[in-house]
């Protein structure tokens, strides 16, 4: 019964394999083939959830590779967490996409390669040991690719190429952590706390390896989470995808990323082992470059969705940076980031999406005025705004609150500091880059007298979801008591 | 408790949803009940002793000065809806308006009633950006520009205040706690209007509607006050007296000097207000400094000097704002040259303003006479006390300032109610005019301004000896200066006799607004930070495309020459190259001599003829003869 737990796994990627196998003339028109892909992307959603809400500590184990290495599947709350909003962020941003890719072609391969996506992505969630999450890490980057190529632009194309060959160095950094991890722990599943034979390690002298192992795969998994210096990609791939795919990618995937750094650090390695060495150091410092980098250059950035892309590169590195503390407000203030970012994140660019599909413009500058002609639009993208730049009560002060308490109770005195004051700078700069849309879409006139009039809000299909996340935005900020109590549940596994 | 806080942002949810365009006036006359409502409410909060009250995160607390705090904010919330009935009834997105009044209103409340200080900054900046939109209100060019620097320092003074939590709530000690105070008074003080950061206060008191700037002036800037005001009354703060103190008096000047050469109505009461808020910021520090249990008459007396004025401030610039918006309702403009005689034959508004101005002046038996003396005494006593210099300058400061008071009010009585206007026909009308204000209007500023006199008169039965003659004298000296100064600076320096009008003398370089924050932190440091962003971000990139070019460079494959091999072509291809260094060297006309071909013929030449020698039979005897003597030489050695 338990291999039951595979099927929000299983399911999605059958019905991409089906999809992209089937002929499009089976197809007869659009409505059929969103009528399939909406039911997939609903029974997904819903069975992911049923999963999450019913089987917890429930595993399976699946055939060995070599020796004791297997296939091993486990839910633990972490694994939850992340599987639960990815499930609602997919479901919302599936909807969105009914609606936006009406102007793309290729619909069909669009979907199927989508809901191979969030089952390997579930499958990451749901992975219970290093070798199984490596595995499934190394599926997402592949299967998402197609969703950074989809309109097969020459931009898209190199932005697809330069997203593979950074997650590949990525990879292969993790892989030579994965390679010492294992010589060097009890075992590589994830038990809850850490298990590296430390005594052994010092006996044997290769403590500096080992760390050096650590920061690599910090390094190489934090390539999916952009962080400095291997985050290039992010502002090359997630403009060049369609709006929905910029949404689940930046909101969702790059967790991925986020996931996996968690299960290393503090499931295998141990954040004893690494607190107040110099790998803290130097993460917290490539975290705080990390962040303030991204705002920076959202700010300078006059292309919306790479604005956006940016902005992510620095909300990620909030994360990484909270995490970096090793202290557990800090990890508190991390987890809850994941899920706040998503929300607003994918708000975010399905605002920048509608705005592309009802007017065309692409550039911030040519919003201006355009509030007047949709205004739920834009009062959700104020809402979802206000909560990145984490201005109480919107949700993103909640996590920023915890991460900032965090760097003060860690063990690296000077940079975990810097790594506040980083923070508050960058939260400066996102009011800079996120509020003047809204300022002037409301408010500006429309002096250059362009603006068309038939600029109405978009269809009702793109425009709840977006109005969903905005009110998801303020609620979790009004009442985030029981997220952060089911966070404290994990804090618990992780910090004995 | 609670109710008081949330109460108005429930309003407000249901205002926006019941709302209709219709019914203008019905909405303007819920507006005021609404108000009414909180201003219950808050009074209802009075008896009983201080409570606390936990709702979620947040905690609540009502204290004494709190209460009062928050009865004034719902007071003049009310008395401004109620001038609002007139003065907006045919203003644009009015929902829009009372919609943030009234989250500005529960927001305002939540911060005087806050328990600590996450729910202080919690509701903080909620305020501070639902009145943004109260700045932000006109929709013109010149609003959008000063609530462009509103939100900037706003969201600026927010993220330092929170930076100041950050510390406070881990615990931090040492130097970090300080770094947390001055964070949190600079924050707070942004709001407060204190300097250097009270750059978007004149353009925004004057893009925003007047009841709304009256209400910036009396509420909003009281809860910048408000959150220093809690940082002085806990001693695990570290509070730097000191600090304030020169904030204080640097503030209290400046307003008072720029309020003097100002050539605008509003903008002067934008500086008074300034200047005001340097007063209770002298207070504020004075309280700090004599913190301490030997001195507690004293700090009694800075204490009461300093809330008192917290009162009266808001009150009497309720009454000046409200009376600007009614000579701006019929006016058009604030323009001094404009609104000069105005208020010519015009009994009420001329008590109204005078009892205001008067009253802000120190005037005795007017409420700003009984604050301004509380603080004096404060300030002499601790400076005596101290025997610091500074302290003691800064007495002298503070009447000085009392006379740029008196001096900028005479310039604004004389200008609108005294003299004539240089035009004669606008001055006529002006005279004719009886029906220049509404009775929900003038009853709007009647109401704010009856507390003068009262707080005034009330000072008499105070236990200190007020009216005593070092303290008349010490506001007649401040009058005494305020004339002077009124005389010299705008008689002789604003006034052109010959245009008959005013100007504005103040330079206009010196915009700290425009040329320092503007420029520096919308610009300038963006600029700077977007370059070294720029840099870093492209180092991975600039990484590979170094390798790509050095190390890793694309090569085509291997392929094939098309004569000779790989050593004749490089050697044939460098003496071709050496050659043509040579050629370019001595400036001859290049001739190219084919070196590769050349060389590859030779090279397929001398392989021919090796080709040939190998096949024939001479070759083959070689080849024996070679193996023979080989194996021989192997013999001889092994024997």
């Amino acid at each position: 019964m338990d291999y039951l737990i595979l099927s929000p796994v299983v399911l999605p990627i059958i019905t991409g394999i089906v999809l992209l196998i089937l002929p499009q003339k089976v197809f007869k028109n659009r409505k059929a083939l969103l009528i399939t892909a909406g039911i997939s992307v609903v029974v997904s959603t819903c069975l992911t959830l049923f999963i999450i809400s019913g089987a917890v500590g429930s595993s399976v184990g699946m055939f060995c590779i070599v020796d004791d290495i297997r296939i091993y599947f486990n839910i633990d709350d972490t694994g939850r967490l992340f599987a639960a909003t990815a499930a609602v962020i997919f479901a919302l941003t599936g909807f969105f996409s009914f609606g936006y890719m009406a102007h793309e072609k290729n619909e069909k391969r669009y979907y199927a390669y989508y809901l191979m996506t969030f089952g390997v992505l579930v499958g990451l969630c749901f992975s219970g040991n290093l070798v199984t999450m490596y595995m499934f890490y190394e599926f997402m980057t592949i299967v998402s690719v197609p969703l950074v190529l989809h309109n097969g632009s020459r931009e898209a194309v190199m932005a697809g190429l330069k997203y593979l060959i950074y997650s590949f160095c990525g990879s292969y950094m993790a892989l030579f952590g994965i390679y010492c991890l294992y010589r060097y722990t009890d075992t590589l599943d994830f038990v809850g706390h850490s298990t590296l034979r430390a005594d052994e390690l010092v006996q044997s002298g290769n403590v500096q390896l080992m760390l050096a192992a650590s920061f690599l795969m910090i390094l190489g998994f934090g390539v999916k989470a952009g962080m400095f210096p291997m985050h290039a990609w992010l502002c090359a791939a997630h403009p060049a995808a369609p709006a929905p795919a910029s949404a689940f990618l930046s909101g969702i995937i790059v967790k991925g990323g986020i996931l996996a750094v968690i299960r290393t650090v503090f499931y295998c390695i141990g954040s004893d082992f690494l607190r107040g060495t110099w790998v803290q150091t130097l993460w917290i410092l490539l975290a705080s470059i990390t962040v303030i980098m991204g705002s920076a250059l959202a700010y300078k950035e006059r292309i919306l969705k790479k604005r956006l892309a940016y902005s992510t590169i620095s909300n990620l590195s909030y994360i990484m940076l909270g995490l970096a503390f090793l202290s557990e407000s800090g990890f508190r203030g991390s987890l809850l980031h994941v899920v706040f970012h998503a929300v607003i994140k994918t708000a975010l660019f399905m605002f920048a999406g509608s705005v592309i599909f009802v007017t065309g413009k692409v550039r911030v500058n040519d919003l201006a005025g355009l509030g007047k002609k949709m205004p739920m639009l834009f009062r959700a993208y104020t809402v979802a705004a206000l909560g990145l730049t984490g201005i109480p009560p919107m949700s993103g002060f909640v996590s920023k609150w915890y991460i900032g308490l965090g760097g003060f109770s860690s063990d690296i005195p000077v940079f975990s500091r810097l790594g506040v004051v980083a923070l508050i700078i960058s939260a400066l700069l996102t009011a800079g880059y996120l509020l003047p849309i809204s300022v002037k879409g409301f408010l500006a006139d429309e002096n250059n007298g362009s603006m068309a009039l038939h600029y109405k809000e978009p269809p009702r299909i793109m425009l709840v979801p977006v109005i969903v996340l905005a009110a998801a935005t303020l609620v979790l900020g009004i009442f985030p008591v029981p997220l952060v109590e089911f966070i404290n549940g994990i804090i618990l596994d992780c910090f004995l | 408790m609670t109710f008081v806080v949330f109460y108005p942002f429930a309003a407000a949810v249901c205002y926006v949803l019941l709302r209709r365009d219709k019914n203008r006036r019905i909405w303007s006359n819920i507006m005021v009940c609404a108000g009414l409502v909180e201003l219950i409410a808050a009074i209802c909060l009075l008896p009983g002793a201080p409570s606390t009250k936990e709702a979620g995160l947040f905690i609540f607390t009502c204290g004494n000065y709190a209460r009062i705090l928050s009865i004034v904010t719902a007071f003049g919330w009310t008395v401004a809806a109620l001038f609002s009935k007139e003065y907006m009834k045919d203003d644009i997105n009015i929902a829009r308006y009372d919609f943030f009044s009234l989250l500005t209103l529960g927001a305002a409340s939540g911060v005087f009633l806050a328990g600590d200080l996450m729910t202080l900054f919690c509701f903080f900046e909620i305020m501070s950006f639902t009145s943004f939109m109260w700045v932000a209100h006109r929709q013109t060019r010149a609003a959008l520009y000063a609530s462009g620097t509103y939100l900037g320092i706003s969201v600026a003074g927010g993220m330092s205040i929170l930076m100041g939590l950050f510390i406070i709530y881990a615990g931090e000690g040492g130097n970090w706690i300080y770094a947390a105070a001055v964070c949190m008074i600079a924050g707070f003080g942004a709001k407060a209007g204190a300097f250097p950061v009270h750059a978007w206060l004149p353009n925004a008191y004057m893009e925003a509607p007047a009841p709304a700037t009256a209400l910036l002036s009396a509420v909003l800037s009281k809860t910048g006050i408000w959150g220093i005001w809690l940082l002085s009354q806990n001693d695990a703060y570290c509070y730097p007296g000191e600090f304030v103190l020169v904030i204080g008096v640097i503030t209290m000047v400046y307003g008072g000097l720029r309020g003097v050469f100002s050539s605008s109505l509003k903008v002067t009461l934008a500086y008074s207000s300034m200047s005001q808020i340097g007063f209770i910021l002298t207070g504020l520090g004075i309280m700090g400094i004599v913190n301490v249990p030997e001195k507690e008459d004293l700090y009694n007396m800075a204490v009461s000097g300093t809330f008192l004025h917290m009162i009266n401030h808001s009150v009497i610039k309720l009454v000046l704002f409200l009376a600007a918006g009614i000579i701006f309702m019929n006016v058009g403009s604030y323009e001094l040259n404009r609104v000069r005689g105005f208020g010519r034959k015009k009994p009420f508004l001329l008590v109204m303003f005078f009892l205001a101005a008067a009253g802000v002046g120190g005037i005795p038996l007017l409420n700003g006479y009984y604050s301004k003396t509380l603080l004096h005494e404060s300030i002499a006593l601790c400076g005596a006390y101290t025997g610091n210099q500074f302290i003691k300058a800064s007495e002298y400061l503070f009447l000085f300032s009392g006379g740029l008071t008196a001096a900028y009010m005479i310039k604004l009585f004389m200008i609108v109610f005294v003299e004539k206007n240089e035009d004669n026909a606008l001055q006529s009308e002006y005279e004719s005019n009886k029906k220049y204000a509404s009775v929900p209007t003038k009853s709007a500023v009647l109401l704010c301004a009856l507390p003068i006199p009262l707080i005034g008169i009330s000072a008499i039965f105070s236990d200190e000896n007020i009216f005593s003659l070092s303290n008349l004298s010490s506001a007649l000296i401040s009058i005494i200066i305020g004339i002077i100064v009124y005389i010299a600076a705008v008689r002789l320096m604003m006034y052109n006799k010959k245009s008959m009008r005013y100007a504005d003398i103040f330079p206009k370089w010196m915009d700290m607004e425009k040329y320092v924050y503007r420029a520096v932190f919308f610009k300038a440091v963006p600029f700077v930070l977007g370059i070294i962003s720029r840099v870093l971000d492209s180092f991975t990139d600039m990484l590979v495309i170094i390798l790509r070019k050095t190390l890793y460079r694309e090569k085509a494959l291997p392929y094939e020459l098309p004569e000779g091999n790989r050593i004749t072509h490089r050697i044939g291809h460098s003496m071709e190259n050496i050659r043509r260094i040579y050629y370019t060297v001595t400036k001859k006309d290049y001739e190219p001599k084919y070196y590769e071909h050349e060389l590859a013929l030779k090279n397929t030449d001398f392989f021919e003829s090796l080709r040939i020698i190998e096949r024939s039979l001479s070759f083959g005897l070689l080849m024996f003869c070679i193996g023979l003597l080989l194996t021989m030489a192997y013999l001889l050695i092994k024997n």
